[in-house]
């Protein structure tokens, strides 16, 4: 909500509102970035490379906020974030730690001797997603119902309809390599 | 979180890791363009439509750790900012001090220069033309006073038959 920050003035050019839009949205800004912050030194600066962004090329990135869409405080988390993963990016050589890294990115690209070719859209975007945050980053379902903004029995049955896929996709392999008679 | 007949977590998680060897070792899928941040902000409110938000979590499961994003968006703090970088974010705008009237220079109008010129033209052709006449006004005055208007020669000349032709005794 842009609260008594009158934005069309702001883009105009307002010295008055751009004032007034730093002071309300500082806050929200820092407490965004902080998080992504290598040390305390960074945060300040990240905070300015926001700012930065924002009033860049006449308001260029701002102008294209649409209240219609999504609350300003929102919009402005997911470009602070945005904004301080580049500049950080930019700074430093791109590594990754390796336990950051899922299993399966780490596996061998190797041609898999069974060969099975995954049918398109074998699991939908949604599927995929919940998956990932379950076994990719360990989440709990209750965290995932709350980002994702469902029920948790929603989650556990999009998991159930997923296994169930991927597990009949799988079965004729399964027999054969595991040995197993998991019935 | 299990259900009779599916697969224990181990296993569930062994299936997720085979499906995602696979998927990685498959041909490049054309895969969706980063939403905008506008876009995700609408995600993360619940504002998106059905296929929007299918676009925006097909997205998200290939780049998991954009979900951080949605969860900071959600939880949106605010903290106490230290003066001095409000200050240096309110610098990046520079405003007009109150009542300061910015007058441009004006630049020289092309137009008026090439009036000049023409002005200058005249003038001269004006000042050619007066000479003339003055000079010849002069020169006119001068002319007569060397002859006199009452007797002109040409007149006694013509008037006066000086006999030559008629055979007169001549006074001479």
């Amino acid at each position: 909500m842009a609260d008594s920050i009158d934005l069309a003035a702001l883009v105009r050019g307002s010295k008055a509102q751009w004032d007034a839009f730093v002071r309300r949205y500082a806050g929200l800004i820092l407490s965004a970035v902080r998080t992504q912050a290598r040390e305390a030194g960074e945060i300040e600066d990240l905070v300015q490379e926001v700012f930065v962004r924002l009033c860049k090329d006449d308001y260029r990135l701002l102008k294209t906020y649409d209240p219609a869409r999504a609350g300003l405080s929102t919009w402005l988390t997911i470009v602070a974030r945005s904004t301080a993963r580049d500049v950080l990016r930019r700074r430093q050589p791109q590594t990754t730690p390796y336990d950051a890294v899922p299993e399966a990115a780490l596996a061998a690209h190797a041609e898999p001797t069974e060969r099975i070719k995954l049918p398109e859209g074998l699991l939908s975007p949604r599927q995929k997603l919940v998956l990932t945050m379950l076994y990719d980053r360990d989440m709990e379902v209750a965290e995932i119902a709350a980002a994702l903004k469902v029920d948790p029995q929603t989650i556990r049955s999009t998991h159930h309809k997923a296994m169930l896929k991927l597990r009949q996709h799988f079965a004729p392999e399964n027999p054969a390599k595991s040995g197993s008679g998991r019935g | 979180m299990t259900e009779p007949g599916e697969p224990k977590p181990a296993e569930a998680a062994a299936l997720w890791r085979r499906f995602r060897v696979l998927e990685s070792a498959a041909l490049p899928l054309p895969e969706a363009g980063e939403p905008a941040a506008l876009e995700l902000a609408a995600y993360a409110e619940g504002r998106l439509d059905e296929t929007a938000a299918e676009r925006v979590e097909a997205w998200l499961a290939v780049h998991p750790e954009r979900l951080d994003d949605l969860a900071a968006a959600r939880s949106a703090g605010d903290e106490i900012v230290p003066p001095e970088v409000i200050d240096r974010a309110a610098a990046l705008v520079s405003g007009d001090p109150p009542g300061a009237q910015i007058v441009p220079f004006r630049r020289r109008p092309v137009v008026h220069a090439a009036w000049r010129m023409h002005v200058a033209r005249a003038a001269v052709a004006a000042c050619l033309v007066l000479t003339g006449l003055v000079g010849f006004t002069l020169g006119a005055g001068a002319y007569g006073n060397l002859f006199p208007s009452s007797e002109s020669v040409s007149g006694d000349l013509l008037d006066q038959p000086s006999g030559f032709f008629s055979g007169e005794d001549s006074a001479i």
